[in-house]
């Protein structure tokens, strides 16, 4: 299966300006790599066939599906594991003293299948322990792909999946489902709120501002203006004296935001 | 005019009786001369009358003068004991031997008179020289009578002296005190004692002056006024300090501005710049400094430049390569998930495979048995035949006898068509009977005959048939021993059918496993494309914000900085760029349809 350059410009600027993903000319064979086995499942001849089913779906399902199959979901349990130190050692104890209605508020933008949230959650329990129970401390974890958000909320991951996690956690946080697969608990699972949500909405939904967003490694789909766009939106969502994480490839240029730098890819609102 | 005569000394009134005589002799003489008509007599008369009025005066001069003599001495000696004494010498006293009578006693008085001043100025001025060696207490005995002024004017200038002391002390102890506004008080002086004190105090405003515009000039420098000059019109040291202070400061504002204008174009990103003027003293130091500053500046700036070039560069590197991994992962994915289509296909047939090789091989079994009951039924059939064989003969026999009987009765016929043609006409009916038996025995002999045929040829075809049966029972016995050996190879087909497919299966499954692998690898390969990418343009933005200084090149000279980048780094720059535009032509954002809102609604507490 080819898709001819107009194909794909036409399709790559539906993606960009519905999901904020920005694809360059070299992700050609990455469009048709995953998109091919819908053209076949649904008897395509061509991916202009697909563009017209696709915008003319009326049902969100040709876009879910499409959601599902383009983006990427690269995560592990414990990735970019100074972000995590950082937030046991400086954001909780700072949090705890701060936030007077117990309410923490944390969210995991971009969750992916779920490793992020369920590691943050994993380290607020220990974190808190017996005075947990005196706590909301439930994450919201918003991923755009269904399909991720699905196996997250199984919550199933293969035993090399979790070597990176530390053998008291998967004691305390984890169960044998067979001999290549591990479950968490549903302790932990209980602690996370898995929604469906695009970043790119003008419009953020929520109650209350965070205390703490955790955004890694998925701004690095966006262009500039989607990215400066979300984290201006972002910011106006957090607490004063709330963090946001990024990535640490990214980072934020002091021209377009006043979140302040704190440590590589943590920055803070001021107040 | 009398009353002035009078008074006037003798040597004036002499001298005003010797212009009043010269005046009358004159007048004579003009008056004579204008009785007189012609010039020369005019003129004779005139010098005739200068003439007489000096003749005049040399009488009168001779009259008067002897007695004057000697007061002339007198005078003259006066006038030398005056000027020795004004010239110090004050021992000089009037020679009394030289005059005679009233003269030498007025000499004596005058003498004594003149040693008594001298004695009495000596104890004068010797209280004044004690003044002089700053002894203002010396005592000074009382003079009698009106020389009492001496003791007064004495004691006045004691009083003055310690007063102008005291107010000097005073101006001392203030300036001890830095009180440099106190002045003396000159009203209690007066004369030039009020001047001296006016003088001392237009000297310490002399002196004060100058201190005061340099202060005035310090303090303003001291808030950063470096426009401020000493103005004031000094001399001599204070010039000096004027000069001093002036250049100074100028010095301290050319330097400024100098380092200033240097700072602000450093501040402005360019660093090709350096202190170019002669700095003395400690500002050479500063100097040094900057210049080194600068140099540092300049150096780190360019290791940065390289630097940030090398990262922009290699991070670019390092993201295609990322992207052509990634793409490379994303095709693996994408075979491999074609290569499972595929493996499902062959495992799909090999499963079949296997169940028709099983089929076949019950199918080959029962034929196996068929042909086994075939080869027992041959043989029966081949005893069957046998039978058939031994019937045959037995029916032959009978057949012959059938014959034997045919031919008696064709005799017997005969015999009884003799009779009965013999018999005449009575045997005439008998004679067709007997023809007809003889017609029956020669159709009898006929079909025994035929039948014989018949049964020869059946004997000989169940040889035949028991040779083709004999055939086909070896052949039956080939075809069990093969289809015996068509059922082993159907067993071993349809087992190896069933191992390849629980084989297809496990590769399959590793197949999956890979798949897994690398679609995981398709993904981390796409985010590392992404994040390397985003790296990338941070990287161009350093290099870009370095890019920003102008720098001195390693000989000093000043070079652009996109001529230092390397072809590659532009090339690829260039082609960026080339791409945004592209990618900005072929989407306009109008014409982009907007997709269905996929968002969840309710997101629990938050």
């Amino acid at each position: 299966m080819v898709i001819t350059t107009k194909e794909f410009n036409q399709l790559a600027a539906y993606i960009e300006k519905n999901y904020g993903i920005h694809l360059k000319t070299e992700k050609k064979t990455l469009v048709v790599g995953r998109l091919q086995h819908i053209l076949q499942e649904k008897n395509f001849q061509n991916f202009t066939e697909y563009y017209e089913y696709l915008i003319q779906d009326k049902t969100r399902q040709a876009a879910v599906t499409l959601i599902n199959n383009i983006t990427t979901n690269h995560t592990f349990f414990m990735r970019e594991a100074d972000h995590f130190i950082f937030f046991r050692d400086q954001v909780l104890p700072f949090l705890k003293e701060t936030v007077k209605d117990k309410d923490l508020r944390i969210w995991s933008a971009g969750c992916s299948t779920g490793e992020e949230p369920y590691t943050l959650s994993m380290i607020i329990n220990d974190f808190f322990g017996k005075e947990k129970f005196w706590w909301d401390t439930k994450i919201l974890a918003t991923d755009i792909s269904e399909k991720v958000l699905l196996k997250a909320r199984v919550g199933r991951y293969l035993d090399r999946q979790i070597e990176t996690v530390p053998d008291q956690w998967k004691q305390n946080y984890f169960k044998k489902v067979n001999d290549q697969t591990t479950e968490i608990k549903e302790t932990i699972k209980n602690e996370v709120i898995f929604r469906r949500f695009n970043l790119i909405d003008k419009c953020f939904p929520f109650k209350r501002k965070f205390h703490v967003i955790f955004c890694r490694n998925v701004m690095i789909y966006f262009d500039n203006q989607t990215k400066n766009d979300l984290i201006h939106r972002f910011y106006e969502c957090t607490e004063p004296g709330g963090f946001l994480f990024i990535g640490h490839s990214e980072s934020l240029s002091r021209d377009i935001t006043d979140y302040k730098y704190v440590i590589p890819a943590v920055y803070r609102k001021g107040g | 005019m009398f009353t002035w005569y009078k008074k006037a000394k003798v040597s004036n009134k002499l001298l005003a009786s010797y212009i009043f005589l010269a005046f009358i002799s004159v007048l004579i003489s003009y008056l004579a001369a204008y009785q007189v008509s012609s010039d020369v007599a005019r003129e004779s008369v005139l010098s005739g009358g200068v003439l007489l009025f000096l003749i005049i005066g040399l009488i009168i001069s001779r009259r008067v003068s002897k007695p004057f003599l000697e007061l002339k001495n007198l005078i003259g000696q006066i006038e030398h004991m005056t000027n020795e004494h004004e010239t110090g010498d004050i021992d000089v006293m009037i020679p009394e031997d030289q005059f005679d009578g009233e003269y030498q006693i007025i000499v004596k008085k005058i003498n004594r008179m003149v040693n008594d001043l001298v004695s009495m100025n000596k104890k004068a001025m010797d209280v004044v020289a004690q003044f002089g060696k700053g002894n203002f207490e010396a005592p000074l005995e009382n003079f009698p009578g009106k020389k009492a002024f001496i003791n007064e004017s004495i004691e006045t200038l004691r009083t003055d002296l310690k007063k102008v002391h005291a107010e000097i002390n005073r101006l001392i102890k203030a300036a001890h005190e830095g009180r440099l506004s106190e002045r003396a008080d000159s009203s209690e002086f007066s004369g030039d004692w009020a001047t001296l004190i006016d003088g001392l105090n237009s000297l310490i405003d002399a002196i004060l002056a100058p201190i005061q515009e340099v202060s005035a000039v310090l303090n303003e420098l001291d808030k950063g006024n470096l426009q401020m000059r000493v103005e004031g019109n000094y001399k001599g040291d204070h010039e000096r300090i004027k000069i001093a202070l002036n250049d100074t400061v100028t010095t301290l504002e050319n330097n400024i501005k100098e380092v200033s204008e240097v700072l602000t174009e450093m501040s402005e990103g360019n660093m090709d710049v350096a202190i170019t003027t002669e700095y003395r003293g400690d500002f050479s130091a500063l100097k040094k400094s900057l210049n080194h500053i600068i140099q540092s500046f300049n150096s780190l700036l360019h290791n940065i430049n390289n630097a940030s070039n090398q990262v922009a560069a290699g991070s670019k590197q390092v993201s295609d390569s990322a992207q052509e991994l990634a793409s490379g992962a994303t095709e693996q994915a994408s075979s491999i998930e074609q290569l499972t289509a595929s493996m499902e296909e062959i495992s799909s047939q090999t499963d079949n495979n296997a169940k028709h090789a099983g089929k076949a091989d019950s199918l080959v079994n029962v034929a196996k048995k068929e042909a086994v009951q075939g080869n027992d039924r041959m043989a029966e059939m081949l005893k069957s035949m046998d039978d058939i064989n031994e019937s045959s003969s037995n029916i032959s026999k009978i057949i012959k006898v059938i014959d034997e009987i045919a031919f008696q009765t064709n005799i017997l016929a005969l015999n009884a068509a003799v009779e009965a043609a013999r018999a005449g006409q009575h045997g005439k009916g008998f004679a067709v009977v007997a023809e007809e038996v003889r017609n029956l025995a020669a159709r009898s002999a006929g079909a025994a005959k035929e039948t014989t045929a018949l049964i020869e040829g059946s004997i000989k075809k169940v040889e035949k048939g028991t040779k083709i049966a004999k055939d086909t029972a070896g052949a039956l016995n080939k075809i069990v021993d093969a289809v015996t050996e068509v059922a082993t190879s159907v067993n071993n087909i349809a087992v190896a059918s069933k191992e390849q497919a629980s084989g297809i299966s496990q590769i399959n499954q590793g197949i999956m496993q890979v798949s897994q692998v690398v679609q995981a690898n398709s993904a981390t390969s796409e985010e590392s494309a992404a994040a390397s990418e985003e790296l990338t343009s941070q990287a161009e933005l350093l290099r870009e914000m370095v890019a920003k200084f102008k720098l001195k090149d390693a000989s000093g000279q000043t070079f652009s900085e996109s001529e230092k980048i390397s072809p590659k780094v532009l090339k690829m720059i260039e082609k960026l760029g080339k791409q945004e535009n592209e990618r900005e032509l072929v989407q306009p954002e109008k014409q982009v349809p907007v997709a269905a809102a996929i968002n969840d609604h309710d997101f629990g507490k938050y």
